[in-house]
């Protein structure tokens, strides 16, 4: 059975949940506030841990429900749909080119380059940590949550599609688009 | 150039749905029509590559996240909040 120590949560956990926090939200402000109100509902709940997890995933738990209500109220998740149609042609233009062929090909200033072979090695440093911070930072705010989500919650897509409300298929193009972003920026910002 | 639309698609579908099948199983006719792009298509195949290397990099970087937190509350911030919730034990 694990046990809860609430007197130690702030030192032991603060941090991780905060950096949890900005990654999703890409704001700290709103960051601290949810970790605030996470710390507070945990304090005032905590005779409901029943101790079948640990006291970590409890926290983490529950500070994603915060986001997941500060996502639904700031909007971020409302209208995908219409969010991924609207920016469709634009998104595509950067990538892709659909004038040369009737079939979409990356454009020329898209195209992949090489990596080179220490590219495995550099990309798990923790100074590459911050290379991909910057480039999660810029993701577009529709697009964020379920990158995010995908990486840092270890939950299968039908999951995250039924916590987020979301389509199968709008969540298969929200993640081809952030790994399109990444990849360019990371290239940009490493190469 | 319709003969070639319907055995390949794009490199736009080919990056979608190499994305899809790390975690869906795909439908045999698509499965087919991705390796075939992927055999002749050099740019999707080094786009596959490094979007393997980047989970990667994304999986070590959340497990590291618990001992190299990216983002710290200030001190001033956890003295209030702590104070806050001492008072409500």
């Amino acid at each position: 059975m694990n046990q809860l120590n609430p007197e130690k949560w702030l030192a032991n956990y603060g941090d991780y949940l905060f950096s949890i926090a900005v990654l999703k939200t890409n704001n700290r402000e709103v960051a601290e506030d949810l970790i605030q109100e996470t710390f507070l509902s945990a304090y005032q709940y905590k005779d409901s841990f029943r101790g079948d997890s640990s006291e970590k995933t409890w926290l983490v738990s529950i500070l994603n429900n915060k986001i997941i209500d500060y996502y639904r109220k700031k909007d971020i998740l409302k209208n995908t749909t219409e969010y991924l149609t609207d920016t469709d042609q634009r998104f595509n233009e950067s990538f892709f080119d659909t004038t040369l062929f009737s079939d979409a090909h990356w454009s020329k200033k898209a195209q992949p380059e090489n990596w080179g072979s220490t590219a495995d090695e550099t990309m798990i440093k923790k100074d590459f940590h911050q290379i991909l911070e910057k480039c999660i930072s810029k993701l577009p705010s529709k697009v964020t949550p379920v990158f995010i989500a995908k990486y840092m919650d270890d939950k299968d897509s039908e999951t995250i599609c039924k916590e987020f409300g979301i389509t199968s298929s709008n969540y298969w193009v929200i993640v081809h688009r952030a790994k399109l972003l990444m990849r360019t920026c990371l290239e940009k910002n490493w190469m | 150039m319709k003969l070639l639309k319907n055995i390949s698609f794009s490199c736009k579908d080919a990056t979608l749905l190499s994305e899809m099948a790390k975690e869906v199983n795909l439908s045999p006719v698509k499965r087919f029509k991705l390796f075939m792009h992927l055999s002749y298509c050099k740019h999707c195949q080094k786009f596959v590559e490094q979007s393997k290397r980047i989970d990667v990099a994304m999986k070590k970087y959340n497990e590291d996240l618990f001992e190299t937190p990216s983002y710290r509350l200030s001190s001033e911030f956890k003295e209030e909040l702590q104070k806050k919730l001492d008072n409500g034990l």
